[in-house]
């Protein structure tokens, strides 16, 4: 048996790559299965591990598969970096690494009796997709549920065998926008703030989830305040250097707060002072 | 619609809403509702700009032709916003295609007739050149972060 990531939380376990799926150009999905038995793999939607290449690195990568599927890790990783190029390259059979999972989660529960708005831009629909599996599995807990999804081209379009079946069932209302347009699309081109203003909310028993690039979350929450949503019901996804996962280290601090620790998930008011600090 | 009702249409519409009573008829003397279905073009690049549209519902593309790419969808409009405003401005060209994505509902300016109304009624003129210059802003900044690529950023190591 092996340690419990709670016992020891620096050590990475061993996990065997079980697939790969291309997803769009760069991003892939692997699902990783331990390779000795240590009981369920636990995870809160919002959570992240620590993926690691022995020998070259390790990078925090968001949980993206469903918390109710104990056996397995899915993670969705674009390769921009030298451990994710490495990632790239590895196939299924190959050991990596994992640590985790780390970090707070998304507000499901006080979202439970609302309307629900989830925000995502690239590839936070990745870190988004276990809040839409919960969401999914407990459908009757919430009421109008949107996903408003920005993507960089109809190419960069994740998952999009789940969004049209999530979008056919009437289980989610999806909007999704690309900033550039090309042949075959007929869809929006434009940022996802400006979907915002056409959805039917009640702004008073509303919940927002947002994830993506951090000037897309500050844009998004600005729009979301003009649709009355008020800042303590809006929770940002950040993303920093995060290195250890425990707070000890201390590469993603963020004013007071630790990002592996404290988050990834915020309210906005708890955020708020330290976004766009230049110096941070 | 009677002049009635889009007096009381433009009354209630964003775009309108801050404009005293009796601008709001002159404006709407200018306008009528119409309909438009898919693939209908609004504008066409190159052509006398002589309409705005403001719409009600639906959506519009902004297009541009490539010579070698083809229609290119630089932006999409939607309900409470304007397509057009080259025929503020000279030589009164339309500068893009605005095509019709989805059933869409607006309403229709005789923009040629209704800037020569200007003239007469230069505090409507500024009014409404404020408010366009405020749907260029948005436009212009939404162009701003699109070009900063937002989604091609990662940190991941």
């Amino acid at each position: 048996m092996g340690a419990s990531p709670a016992i020891r939380p620096m050590t990475p376990r061993p996990f065997r790559i079980e697939a790969v799926r291309p997803e769009t150009p760069n991003v892939f999905t692997w699902t990783l299965r331990p390779t000795q038995e240590d009981g369920p793999l636990v995870f809160q939607p919002g959570q992240f591990n620590m993926l690691s290449i022995f020998g070259v690195g390790e990078v925090p990568i968001s949980v993206s598969g469903d918390a109710e599927q104990s056996e397995i890790w899915v993670h969705t990783i674009r390769s921009v970096g030298t451990v994710t190029q490495v990632m790239e390259t590895k196939k299924a059979g190959e050991i990596v690494g994992v640590r985790g999972p780390f970090g707070n989660t998304w507000p499901l529960q006080a979202a439970e009796g609302c309307d629900v708005v989830l925000a995502v831009g690239g590839l936070g629909l990745a870190p988004m997709r276990p809040t839409i599996y919960h969401v999914l599995h407990h459908r009757e807990r919430y009421k109008r549920v949107y996903l408003l999804y920005g993507a960089r081209t109809p190419k960069d379009i994740l998952y999009p065998d789940e969004l049209k079946a999530w979008s056919e069932s009437g289980a989610l209302d999806i909007r999704t926008t690309v900033d550039v347009g090309m042949d075959g699309w007929d869809g929006e081109v434009g940022l996802v703030t400006d979907l915002i203003s056409d959805i039917r909310i009640d702004p008073y028993h509303s919940i927002a989830m947002v994830c993506g690039p951090e000037i897309m979350m500050h844009f998004t929450a600005k729009a979301l305040f003009h649709r009355r949503i008020a800042p303590a019901r809006i929770f940002l996804s950040m993303e920093r250097s995060m290195r250890c996962g425990t707070g000890w280290c201390g590469h993603c601090q963020l004013g007071p707060t630790f990002l592996c620790k404290d988050g990834p998930v915020y309210d906005y008011p708890s955020i708020q002072p330290w976004l766009h600090k230049r110096e941070l | 619609m009677t002049p009635q009702d889009l007096k009381a249409f433009l009354a209630e519409h964003p775009f309108f809403s801050t404009l005293p009573a009796e601008d709001l008829a002159i404006m709407a003397s200018y306008a009528e509702y119409a309909n438009f279905a898919v693939g209908d073009i609004l504008l066409r690049e190159g052509q006398q700009a002589t309409r705005f549209y403001v719409l009600r519902e639906g959506s519009v593309a902004i297009d541009v032709h490539h010579p070698a790419r083809g229609l290119i969808t630089l932006m999409t409009v939607g309900k409470g916003d304007v397509v057009g405003w080259s025929w503020l401005l000279e030589p009164y060209l339309s500068q893009f295609d605005a095509r019709v994505l989805r059933p869409t509902k607006a309403l229709v300016f005789d923009a040629v007739a209704l800037r020569a109304s200007f003239e007469q009624h230069p505090a409507l003129g500024y009014a409404v050149t404020r408010k366009l210059l405020a749907q260029v802003t948005k436009r212009l900044y939404a162009a701003r972060i699109q070009l900063l690529d937002l989604y091609g950023i990662s940190n991941n190591p």
